[in-house]
């Protein structure tokens, strides 16, 4: 079926034409059970977590339903619509006593997306421990206190929206608190070199040179974002969206996996890094620190 | 304070060409944090926040124009929950394409059965309008009958007058006697017909003539003034 007649269906269920209720059901039928499984603990679940997607399309006069314009495929939209449908249904069962039962489907829906922010933030097969520590302490950030966190959702903006960056903020604290910057990686400890000898063991605290390093590091970083903050107000909103994007990951982000966020050719995203850098490179001979310092030499 | 390494951060975090070496975790961490101002956490894809999910599967599909992408643009920019969001929908549907699974038959079959509409659901106001407009020129068209009907029948307030008959009914017999054939009494019949318990036919044998032709019309008004001439 193509577009046009996925939205002159969605048009007859509107309109109560006979069988067109049936007819959307079973188009739709295998995409919202895809979601169901993926999303849901079970069979016996995903079937219950089905009747509740279709439900929720069919309730208030369609009301879901009326949001499809033809501007996407059927299949996006359903998908979509059955994972916030199913995302309220899991809002319900952190009830009080919801206990275990509340944090398993929690974990069946954002796992993937808790792994994903996490693995992109510590990139690199020798972070793997930091990886499965940085989960811990974010699902028990996510427990504790009853769910206190996930409770203060109060419906505004996308749920979703606020796990995932409430997750990454979580992953923030995490890597501050457990990498300083001078802190040797566990690259460093797992490697093949020979094990030093007692004296060449590092002590717990830091030399007074470290501490220097680590101070000239935090002005360094606390500089960067006066200097991003102020040229992200000259940016365009793309420039802007590609600096979010680009300040996500532990690694630089390839162009393609960019150019597909922004929905966008990946030459154009190549132009967009030149323009970003140029800009930056600006408004970092414009600071006033800087030039402070060019006024020293 | 030398430009040198910030313009080295900036290389590595936003020139940075694929596959470039790794950046520090904390710094891009904590430029992350502090490029954030306000909360976030609030504000939609869309003005509308109901039509948040059918624009959001727009984006992603490639099914907005410019200028609709421009916008959908800035609001990312403003908000890295939402960047979180479109990034994690991607994947869920990058998921939903690699596990695409059949639905059960009996379970669809069972929920179609369960939301099948018992009532026409809210129309569109044009086509509501039309039915009204309809509904209300068929309403005048009955009154309007009714009301020439019971002109043509009035009946006189003065019950002491009696009521004028204005047409009394014939049979079609009297009309056209060369074309309706006369009644005739049942032939007997050598063997008594069956007939139920608590039927209300006559039994065999006792069987009555209609008192009048079944096909006469009744009423008034019905008979032609010129019956058709052979």
């Amino acid at each position: 079926m193509t577009t046009a007649d996925d939205r002159a269906l969605v048009r007859d269920v509107l309109d109560a034409k006979p069988q067109a209720w049936d007819r959307f059901v079973r188009r739709v039928a295998d995409t919202v059970w895809t979601a169901c499984r993926l999303l849901t603990c079970d069979d016996a679940e995903a079937r219950d977590a089905f009747a509740d997607v279709i439900d929720g399309f069919h309730v208030d006069g369609f009301h879901r339903l009326r949001q499809f314009d033809g501007s996407s495929r059927i299949e996006t939209f359903v998908a979509l619509s059955a994972r916030d449908i199913l995302a309220e249904r899991m809002l319900r069962l952190f009830l009080p006593d919801s206990g275990v039962k509340g944090w398993t489907a929690f974990e069946r829906f954002f796992g993937a997306d808790i792994s994903r922010i996490i693995a992109r933030r510590l990139p690199g097969v020798d972070r793997e421990h930091i990886r499965q520590d940085a989960y811990q302490e974010i699902s028990v950030a996510l427990i504790s206190d009853d769910y206190r966190r996930l409770k203060a959702y109060r419906g505004i903006g996308s749920f979703t929206g606020f796990i995932l960056h409430m997750v990454d903020r979580l992953l923030i604290d995490f890597i501050r608190h457990t990498m300083p910057s001078r802190k040797p990686t566990v690259a460093t400890m797992l490697s093949t070199k020979p094990p030093p000898s007692w004296e060449e063991f590092p002590s717990d605290l830091p030399s007074p040179e470290d501490a220097l390093l680590e101070q000239e590091g935090d002005r360094l970083l606390s500089m960067a974002t006066q200097v991003l903050r102020q040229a992200a107000a000259d940016l365009t909103e793309a420039e802007r969206l590609y600096i979010h994007i680009a300040l996500g990951g532990g690694d630089p982000i390839p162009a393609r996996e960019v150019a597909r966020l922004m929905r966008r050719p990946v030459e154009e995203v190549y132009k967009l890094k030149q323009r970003v850098m140029d800009r930056l490179r600006s408004s970092l001979d414009k600071h006033p620190a800087v030039k402070t310092w060019r006024a020293s030499v | 304070m030398t430009p040198a390494p910030l313009h080295s951060l900036f290389e590595r975090l936003f020139g940075g060409t694929d596959g470039a070496g790794r950046i520090d975790a904390r710094h891009t961490a904590e430029l992350a944090a502090g490029m954030e101002h306000g909360d976030p956490t609030k504000g939609e894809l869309a003005d509308n926040p109901e039509r948040s999910t059918a624009l959001l599967a727009a984006y992603l599909d490639g099914g907005l124009d410019d200028a609709a992408q421009q916008e959908v643009h800035a609001r990312l920019s403003q908000s890295p929950a939402r960047v979180h969001e479109v990034a994690s929908a991607d994947a869920f549907l990058e998921a939903m394409a690699s596990a695409g699974a059949t639905a059960p038959a009996d379970l669809v079959t069972a929920i179609i059965a369960r939301n099948r509409p018992a009532t026409v659901s809210k129309l569109p106001p044009r086509r509501s309008f039309a039915i009204w407009k309809w509904s209300g020129v068929a309403v005048a068209v009955a009154v309007l009958a009714v009301l020439v009907i019971v002109g043509r029948q009035s009946v006189p307030t003065d019950t002491a007058v009696p009521v004028a008959v204005k047409s009394v009914p014939r049979s079609v017999a009297d009309q056209m006697p060369h074309q309706v054939a006369k009644p005739q009494a049942p032939q007997r019949s050598s063997s008594p017909a069956m007939a139920p318990a608590t039927s209300k036919e006559n039994p065999p044998g006792q069987v009555t003539a209609p008192t009048k032709p079944s096909m006469a019309p009744e009423g008034f008004d019905v008979v032609p003034n010129n019956p058709v001439k052979r």
